[in-house]
């Protein structure tokens, strides 16, 4: 296991090296450099170039990489274009905001569909299934913007039971049920957004298993439906969805655009939304290189866990 | 099962007691939704744009608010006397003021501030205090008196001093080479009625009233600048009280009736126009500029983006419908598709595609650039629409760029038609279209100190034909300003609503 799991890492590496270099050589071709953001118009342009030297603007590209990559290992991300702002500071000031929302959503997506994916998938045809298959078609046909702006008009206006803007009411910054409230209608939009596909991809998975020799068996020995589904079917289920989760993980930076900019949500989705709009590269490219990274270490960690919990995996690394 | 609801029944009544504690720091509390993020680097120098301008208002204070020669509300300042030829204006200012550190305000800041605006560039508003090679000179005569000293004869001299020019602390700023990009905006030492007491990027800005504040401390405690990312949201969100004003677009005015709110429209004299960005390559031949214009449809464009002719009068030049000097005599481009076509069969070469720049959650541009697409496709012209982002749209106005060949944008510029000339001298700081022209530069140099009215007049009419014939600025109208504002705020005729910010006094509302 060890050997495999450092044989994954291993084979990790240059692919974030090839990411980082792609983002730094995108970086290089846009039409403003960080330096734009720390000087102004009337500066004399001794003065630019001293600043431009002082951060290594001056040196060949390749140690431009060089120092850009130690300072991304470092933390510092630059400064924005537009704000001004130090883009670590901004970033990982919004990510947990971001985690906040989309954590607790994925996870009760998770567990809904898991329960949902297994009934479907557990009678083929029958009632549940067409119930939950058109269920699931409409969820996917319908945008998240309008779940969320019906979401809004319902029970932030109409019902006034829940705040619609940002995380937390002015005043009551440290106040957890305040936060809760705030949570409850975009981690609600983000659960409906993703359960559609979950659900899919949990009842096609349970389809095929039904369809092993080993259900067949069980049934043949007498099992019931419940012992079937519940003592067998299940665990096997359950390792695709490893690698949904896997595969999810890049969501964490990037998974709530749209939720985000309907409920003000302070994180990293409204922040790369204006950036684009603002042209911003550094903030841009910080998010993309991090979606990137996590995307990478959510196939490493599928990887791992699948060779974890399945031993042909260990045998065939 | 019973474990379950009473869980759920725990959760909802900690909730509801959350909000019932949130409902009490809401009273002491004016929250205005904002559409923009202005950062943490506000200084009284560069800041120009709206929700900057208006963070700048309520943490520093202006000599005097300046709103026309018989209305002058004195801040800084006590009182001043103007020269018998109008080129000295002394100024005598308020004693006991003190820093929110605590330092004593003198006559040092006033003159350190002026010195730095007309000495930059960069600064807002630089371009009123500098003739050719000469400057309005600023200086201090004791600790509570300054003189300010204008080369020639200025008729906007008084005004001028007043218009978006805040006092900043010498003893904060002395020394430094540059207050744009300055690590100390981030923390504000003001003479204003609030205080900064956090920001929080892409969510709030958080001001407490200042207990200092010269005319005494704010009635409402504390007052947030909330961003908020969609107009929708933000919409729902003040008729429910969540927060407490936001400025609204003229078309969703009637979807307030029946909220508990107020809607206070009121004329900003700002022009709301399309101008064509001279620096983009795309942009050079005047056929095609007038081919745009001649394909455009005013009317329609204002009835489509207003809503109702109540919130806009026709605009034809560059000064605001009504203004004094203005004048109607000039090309007026109303639409003429035949002409259009015909001046589109004059362009050389293929007729590039063209890329319209406007702000982001902006509906009345985005609307405007929308119908625009639709008039310009009739004679053969494709237009792309772009947003951008608040801030980003302000850079992008300012810089030499070729990602944008017309921009959709506004401004306030006052009265006096000289203050227009940033707008439009080839050596302008807002010349956002990058003309450059000497006969449209000469009248404007002319008319700033002409001291008769009627050759004045003469001079800015021609100023606006000259403008017109180049085929730079389309503009549509003057437009009235919505804001939205919960019913339980009051005082809103002592805060007066004034052009560019909102409150003018903000330290005068209250909860009722």
């Amino acid at each position: 296991m060890l050997r495999y799991t450092v044989k994954r890492i291993l084979q990790a590496v240059p692919l974030l090296l090839l990411i980082s270099v792609i983002c730094f050589g995108l970086m290089q071709l846009a039409p403003f450099d960080a330096i734009d953001a720390l000087t102004t118009p009337d500066m004399a342009p001794e003065v630019v170039e001293a600043m431009k030297a002082r951060v290594g603007l001056d040196q060949p590209v390749p140690v431009q990489y060089i120092r850009w990559l130690g300072r991304m290992l470092r933390g510092d991300l630059g400064y924005s274009i537009v704000t001004h702002l130090s883009v670590s500071q901004g970033f990982f000031s919004r990510l947990p905001n971001t985690v906040l929302l989309v954590l607790p959503s994925y996870a009760i997506a998770l567990l809904i569909a898991i329960v949902l994916g297994l009934v479907a998938g557990s009678k083929r045809g029958g009632v549940a299934d067409k119930i939950i298959d058109t269920l699931c078609s409409i969820g996917m046909a319908t945008p998240t913007f309008w779940v969320g702006m019906m979401l809004v008009y319902l029970f932030g206006y109409k019902l006034r039971l829940l705040p619609i803007l940002g995380m937390h009411t002015m005043g009551m910054d440290s106040s957890t049920s305040d936060l809760i409230r705030h949570m409850i209608l975009p981690v609600t939009v983000l659960t409906l957004g993703n359960l559609p596909s979950t659900i899919r991809f949990v009842r096609s998975s349970a389809i095929s298993q039904y369809s092993e020799d080993y259900v067949t068996v069980q049934k043949a020995f007498g099992a019931s439906r419940a012992q079937i589904l519940f003592r067998h079917v299940v665990k096997n289920v359950l390792l695709p969805v490893i690698t949904l989760v896997g595969m999810s993980l890049p969501t964490l930076v990037t998974g709530a655009f749209v939720t985000e900019s309907i409920f003000s949500w302070p994180g990293v989705g409204t922040y790369f939304l204006t950036a684009i709009q603002g042209f911003d590269y550094p903030v841009v490219m910080t998010v993309m290189f991090f979606s990137s990274v996590m995307v990478i270490l959510g196939n490493l960690l599928a990887d791992l866990a699948y060779a974890l919990v399945d031993p042909r995996i260990k045998s065939m690394g | 099962m019973k474990r379950l609801i009473a869980a759920v029944l725990a959760l909802a009544l900690a909730l509801s007691l959350s909000a019932v504690a949130l409902a009490d720091a809401a009273n002491n509390t004016f929250i205005y939704g904002i559409a923009g993020d202005p950062g943490n680097d506000i200084n009284t120098i560069s800041t120009s744009s709206r929700y900057d301008l208006t963070t700048e208002r309520i943490l520093y204070s202006p000599l005097y608010n300046y709103y026309s020669a018989d209305d002058i509300e004195y801040r800084l300042a006590e009182s001043f006397e103007l020269s018998e030829n109008g080129q000295e204006l002394t100024v005598h200012l308020r004693q006991g003021v003190v820093w929110s550190d605590g330092e004593p305000f003198t006559a040092d800041d006033v003159v350190f501030t002026y010195e730095f605006i007309i000495n930059t560039d960069y600064a807002n508003g630089h371009d009123t205090f500098v003739y050719g090679d000469q400057k309005v000179t600023v200086e201090k005569i004791d600790d509570y008196t300054v003189k300010f000293t204008a080369p020639i004869y200025t008729p906007t001299l008084v005004s001028d001093l007043a218009a978006e020019h805040y006092i900043m602390a010498k003893h904060i700023y002395e020394g430094d080479e540059t207050l744009d990009n300055n690590s100390k905006n981030a923390t504000p030492v003001g003479t204003g009625p609030y205080i900064l007491e956090e920001y929080k990027p892409g969510e709030y800005l958080r001001f407490k009233a200042n207990p200092n504040y010269f005319l005494g401390a704010p009635k409402i405690e504390n007052v947030i600048f909330q961003i908020v990312t969609d107009t929708n949201t933000a919409s729902l969100a003040v008729k429910t009280g969540e927060i407490n004003a936001l400025f609204t677009s003229t078309t969703e005015a009637s979807s307030y009736d029946g909220s508990d709110v107020s809607i206070y429209a009121y004329p900003e004299g700002r022009v709301s126009y399309a101008v064509f960005n001279l620096s983009s390559s795309r942009t050079q031949d005047i056929n095609l500029r007038k081919a745009v214009f001649f394909a455009l449809n005013r009317e329609e464009i204002n009835l489509g983006s207003y809503g109702s002719e109540d919130y806009f009068l026709n605009a034809y030049s560059f000064l605001p419908a009504g203004n004094a000097f203005g004048t109607e005599d000039l090309e007026k481009y109303e639409q003429n598709i035949a002409l259009a076509k015909e001046y589109l069969a004059k362009v050389e070469g293929d007729i590039p595609t063209l890329r319209l720049a406007y702000t982001a959650n902006n509906v009345t541009q985005e609307t405007i650039g929308l119908i625009m697409q639709q008039e310009l496709k009739a004679v053969g012209i494709n237009l792309e629409l772009v947003a951008f982002e608040n801030n980003a749209m302000t850079n992008l106005l300012y810089a030499e760029n070729d990602d944008a060949d017309l921009y959709l944008t506004g401004y306030i510029m006052g009265d006096d038609p000289s203050s227009y000339s940033s707008l439009f001298v080839s050596t302008g700081s807002a010349n956002f279209s990058h003309v450059a022209d000497e006969e449209l530069d000469g009248y404007f140099a002319a008319g700033s100190v002409e001291q008769d009215q009627q050759a004045r007049k003469e001079i800015y009419y021609n100023a606006q034909r000259r403008l017109a014939d180049l085929a730079v600025q389309f503009p549509f109208a003057t437009d009235q300003r919505l804001l939205v504002l919960t019913n339980d705020v009051a005082g809103v005729e002592e805060a007066r609503l004034i052009p560019i910010y909102f409150f003018s006094n903000l330290d005068q509302l209250y909860f009722k």
